[in-house]
């Protein structure tokens, strides 16, 4: 057994993994330097194992389970406060999110004419369309507003109306110089206002708009069958 | 690791007072005896074993209940004791720092051995002084010193060797180990030196 050896036999026998055997003792009988370092290894060996151990000092494991315990409190109320905030965030979200979804008008179908009666040249740009943006998309009209629409509509059709058929008695009867009055536009519209809350309202606004309607054309019969002379029975032609 | 560390973990994680008490008790006298060795300092061992404990509790969910417990913090405290002397040698060193634990006057050889092996553990590396305080001082076997520092055990036999050969080495040089007489008394065969 050589030096190296030898001293790797030591260190495992201070690791306590070696016994020791007549090969290591034989070559430290012979070694004096393995010999004193087996020795000097002993001696330190037995001091460190009567070394007296560190005592901690008194109530050092009172601070330390106080501080343990103040600790896993101010844990437990900032969890708490974490929990409260975090309910507090949903709820909030929650009526958000249903308030969004149950007070904001619906998407309801667009009135084509009315849009288009309301894309007029004259009237004003939306900002986005000024800025040379997209413009945005046309919002959903509000139920008033589709009843002033409908009534207004309602006036130009019934004007036609009466216009038409004003036309067709003068075609009849070309003596006729002077036709009934008609009705302006503004009796049509104090008739259709104050706008309709409601569809009933917006019912009773239609058939509100339909009363001229039926006078003027009735009206226009009535001087038709005024101007008419009295048919004799020589008069018939041809018959 | 036994039933009874694996029943006390669990006490303590569900709140209970006792046990934190208990786990405490247990192994303060551990932390604070490696804490002494590796720091020298008595003061600074206290306010580090404080620490360590706080950082057991709170990675207490994480501890795997399959291995012993004490190693486990024994490398907790391994690694506050290193934080806590990096953080010191960035501050002026104050009067006391190294002295503390080594300046009781040697009453005997013994203590004047131990005070030499003391000052020679402090020039140690960090990793060497630390395998040879908890293979010598606490007992610890390599496979649980393997566990606390997070190295295989083929490393920490070979820094507890080169440890053992530095402090001796010191030793020598301060005249604490003189070369016995040839016909000195020969090792116990048979004997375990642990």
């Amino acid at each position: 057994m050589n030096c190296p050896e030898s001293r790797e036999l030591l260190q495992r026998r201070l690791d306590g993994e070696f016994w020791g055997d007549a090969a290591l003792e034989q070559h430290l009988a012979g070694c004096p330097a393995c010999r004193d370092l087996e020795t000097a290894g002993r001696r330190v060996e037995t001091a460190l194992r009567t070394r007296d151990r560190p005592v901690p000092p008194a109530g050092l494991a009172e601070r330390i389970v106080e501080r343990l315990l103040r600790e896993r409190r101010a844990r437990l109320r900032w969890r708490r406060a974490a929990v409260a905030a975090t309910v507090a965030a949903s709820f909030v979200a929650v009526a958000s999110a249903y308030q969004l979804w149950f007070a904001a008008p619906r998407s309801r179908p667009t009135p084509v004419p009315v849009a288009k009666e309301r894309a007029q040249p004259g009237a004003p740009a939306s900002p986005l369309a000024k800025n040379g943006d997209t413009p945005a998309a046309p919002s959903a009209p509000s139920l008033d507003e589709s009843v002033k629409d409908a009534g207004s509509a309602l006036v130009g059709l019934t004007r036609r109306t009466a216009d038409e058929t004003i036309g067709q008695g003068r075609l009849l009867l070309p003596d006729v110089t002077a036709a009934a009055p008609r009705p302006t536009a503004d009796l049509w519209q104090r008739t259709l206002e104050p706008p309709a809350r409601s569809l009933r309202e917006a019912g009773a606004g239609v058939s509100t708009g339909l009363g001229p309607v039926a006078d003027s054309a009735r009206r226009a019969v009535h001087m038709f069958l005024d101007e008419i002379p009295p048919v004799q029975p020589d008069d018939r032609p041809g018959l | 690791m036994s039933a009874e560390e694996a029943a006390l973990v669990r006490r303590c994680l569900r709140g209970d007072e006792q046990a934190v008490r208990a786990l405490v008790d247990q192994f303060q006298a551990e932390v604070y005896g490696l804490c002494v060795r590796l720091l020298s300092h008595r003061h600074d061992a206290e306010d580090v074993t404080q620490e360590v404990f706080l950082r057991v509790f709170r990675s207490l969910r994480r501890w795997d209940a399959s291995r012993p417990l004490k190693p486990w913090i024994m490398g907790i405290a391994v690694n506050r004791c290193r934080t806590w002397m990096a953080r010191r040698s960035r501050r002026p060193e104050l009067s006391d720092y190294l002295q503390d634990t080594a300046a009781a006057p040697a009453a005997d050889d013994c203590s004047e051995l131990l005070s030499e092996i003391q000052a020679a553990l402090r020039v140690l590396r960090p990793e060497y002084r630390e395998v040879f305080v908890l293979f010598h001082e606490h007992g610890q076997p390599y496979d649980d010193i393997a566990v606390a520092l997070g190295r295989p055990v083929g490393t920490i036999k070979t820094w507890l060797h080169r440890a053992r050969l530095e402090v001796l080495a010191r030793l020598r040089q301060r005249g604490m180990i003189a070369p016995e007489p040839a016909d000195g008394e020969a090792p116990e065969r048979g004997k375990r030196i642990r």
